[in-house]
């Protein structure tokens, strides 16, 4: 009897402790199929809204982004889960603080290892999402939200892991399913992660509540210093200011070109002594040879350090970097030379002018915007 | 009485809007090329040419808007067809836009088959279209109104074209990176009507190809083979109207039918 009663014991102890195994722990088995299809997939589009004096927004069709599409990217992008030791996210090299850039010279990942650029601003890319990065290497903003997650300098994570993790975790088959109408977890897919991503971050588009675009609908004005480097920064017929040529490249109501241009940081003697040779590398042209992407300069006092290297810290060595015509190379840009052959024009008050200019494009609105912030 | 008044109505309406006079039985498609050349041979960025002058020079851009673009045909009295509103001529290209060689297209559909006689448009923007801008909602995904690297605020209008490139300005036979010029043009009054004696058939249902010519040598130098301005002494021109004139006027008189 006291054997019997021992034994029972035993198997009692076994049956409690194998039954009951860690609730987090992911299950290995084949998700069932068909086991989100009840549900409810009703997407809505989302309407992004811009502000009343900046472009309409083109290219976007019915079902291209939704209300969970929106949702969905806004967590992923938020989610660590997305790295392979769970560190880092999306948000980790685009903070709303620092207008979605991380105010790095240059980013590191999660092996601590240091990227060779600097995270650009992820602002009002509805507008142009293509040709991305500082080189134009991603054609789509989709297939730049690939890229990331399996960069060794930055998530070094691996896209089947991710989706192992998304398809077995707890909430995101549902979001999925909402998202995209997937009738199971196995269809949660990278090119639908990444889709949602994109979606989240068309979504990043200016307020319309900095003192410039107030200004323009005549609710502000202008101070002296301010007006002044207004009229430098557009190039301002008939008035006694040197032009500072910068609508050139960041002209528009974006504050960019979304062009390509080499503005003098270096100075070489061939193209073959570009440390970063930029859209060289994804064109193999070598007059492209140290020509980055002309970012835009709304909200650009917040995100410091500048340039593809962050080399500059303040505005003020960005000012005199232009006003100062920059280092001959063999691509420089016609107008770095225009800007070199008048240097001797401008003045310490011009660049206080032309920076008081530049904060007129302050987003505080833009950066604190709720539904930017992390959901989590 | 009353019947006899609509009748005559009638006959008028049918007159008017169901005989045409000239029927037109059929259509057929217009390839319109704008090619450049330059002193006559085909154009590349990048690639390194010899002005009458001697001097050296080498492109890096080199685009145009074109407006109103119509086309006339043959005969007394004959009435103009419509080609294109705006049409952006770009022989730069870009990461998005690769051009492969010294040609930019327009295209047209439908034109009434028979002989033209005549091609015309603006080089640059009409005054209505120059006072659009890149934000209007009026403009559809491809119109080139939204490029917002070719509208210049201070003019509240766009840039008609961009020449860029550098030069041997120092006559060393070296064009050197600090030789640079940029040229840019616009605002209304320097827009150049261009109308061309054309000779060219539609045929029902078949694609008609025609070439412009635009020599980007004849921009900067007339025929006498005159500088027609100081290059080398104006390397940066965006404001300056008397330049910005000759280069447009330079620019309309480089642009031959083939």
């Amino acid at each position: 009897m006291k054997n019997k009663v021992l034994l029972f014991s035993f198997f009692s102890l076994l049956l409690f402790f194998g039954a009951c195994g860690p609730d987090n722990e992911p299950e290995d088995e084949m998700p069932v199929a068909g086991d989100l299809e009840n549900i409810e997939y009703n997407p809505q589009d989302f309407n992004i809204v811009v502000p009343d004096s900046f472009p309409t927004i083109l290219g976007i069709g019915a079902g291209d982004i939704t209300v969970d599409g929106v949702n969905l990217g806004r967590h992923l992008f938020y989610d660590p889960i997305l790295s392979e030791d769970l560190s880092q996210s999306c948000s980790s090299c685009h903070l709303p603080m620092g207008s979605f850039t991380d105010n790095l010279a240059v980013s590191t990942g999660i092996d601590g290892i240091a990227g060779k650029r600097s995270s650009m601003s992820l602002l009002n890319l509805v507008y142009n999402d293509q040709a991305l990065f500082w080189d134009g290497r991603s054609a789509t903003l989709e297939e730049q939200a690939l890229l990331p997650v399996e960069d060794v300098v930055e998530l070094h994570n691996t896209w089947p892991e991710v989706i192992d993790r998304l398809q077995n975790h707890d909430d995101y088959p549902e979001m999925f399913r909402k998202a995209y109408g997937i009738l199971d977890r196995s269809e949660i897919t990278k090119e639908l992660a990444a889709d949602a991503i994109a979606q989240f971050e068309k979504t990043l588009v200016s307020s319309g509540k900095s003192k410039y675009d107030r200004i323009l609908r005549g609710a502000s004005f202008y101070s002296d210093d301010e007006v002044a480097g207004r009229d430098m920064y557009f190039d301002k017929e008939s008035d006694d200011l040197p032009d500072a040529e910068c609508a050139h490249c960041h002209g528009g109501m974006l504050f960019t070109t979304d062009e390509f241009f080499n503005n003098g940081l270096d100075g070489v003697q061939s193209v073959l002594d570009f440390d970063d040779i930029g859209l060289g590398m994804v064109t193999q042209d070598t007059f492209d040879y140290g020509k980055f992407r002309a970012p835009t300069l709304r909200n650009i006092a917040n995100t410091a350090p500048y340039m593809h290297d962050g080399r500059f810290e303040t505005l003020e060595e960005v000012v005199d970097h232009y006003f100062s015509g920059g280092h001959l190379n063999p691509t420089i840009d016609p107008l770095m030379n225009d800007l070199r052959a008048k240097s001797g024009d401008f003045t310490e008050d011009h660049k206080r002018q032309l920076i008081a200019f530049l904060k007129t494009l302050n987003d505080p609105a833009f950066m604190e915007n709720p539904d930017y912030q992390s959901p989590f | 009485m009353k019947y006899l008044n609509m009748f005559f109505v009638a006959i008028m309406v049918i007159a008017f809007y169901g005989c045409p006079s000239d029927p037109i039985e059929g259509a057929g498609d217009l390839e319109l090329q704008f090619q450049a050349e330059f002193d006559g041979q085909p154009f590349f960025i990048n690639e390194e040419y010899t002005f009458p002058s001697g001097r050296k020079v080498r492109f890096s851009q080199f685009d145009f808007f074109v407006s109103n673009l119509s086309t006339r045909l043959n005969g007394d009295g004959a009435g103009t067809t419509d080609l294109s509103e705006v049409d952006f001529v770009d022989f730069t290209g870009s990461m998005l836009n690769p051009i492969d060689a010294s040609e930019s297209q327009v295209n047209s559909i439908n034109l009434p088959i028979g002989d033209y006689e005549n091609i015309s448009f603006m080089l640059g923007l009409s005054e209505e279209l120059n006072a659009k801008t890149p934000n209007d909602s009026d403009l559809g995904e491809s119109n080139p109104l939204r490029k917002a690297s070719h509208y210049w605020t201070d003019w509240n209008g766009y840039i008609f074209m961009k020449i860029q490139g550098s030069a041997d300005f120092n006559d060393d036979g070296v064009i050197e990176a600090d030789e640079s010029f940029i040229y840019h043009t616009g605002k209304t009054e320097n827009a150049q009507s261009v109308s061309l004696a054309a000779n060219f058939s539609i045929t029902k249902d078949q694609k008609t190809s025609q070439s412009l010519n635009v020599d980007l040598s004849d921009v900067f130098f007339s025929e006498g083979g005159e500088e027609r301005f100081d290059m080398n002494g104006i390397r940066s021109v965006h404001a300056d109207g008397t330049i910005i004139a000759k280069i447009m006027e330079g620019a309309a008189a480089s642009i031959k039918m083939n």
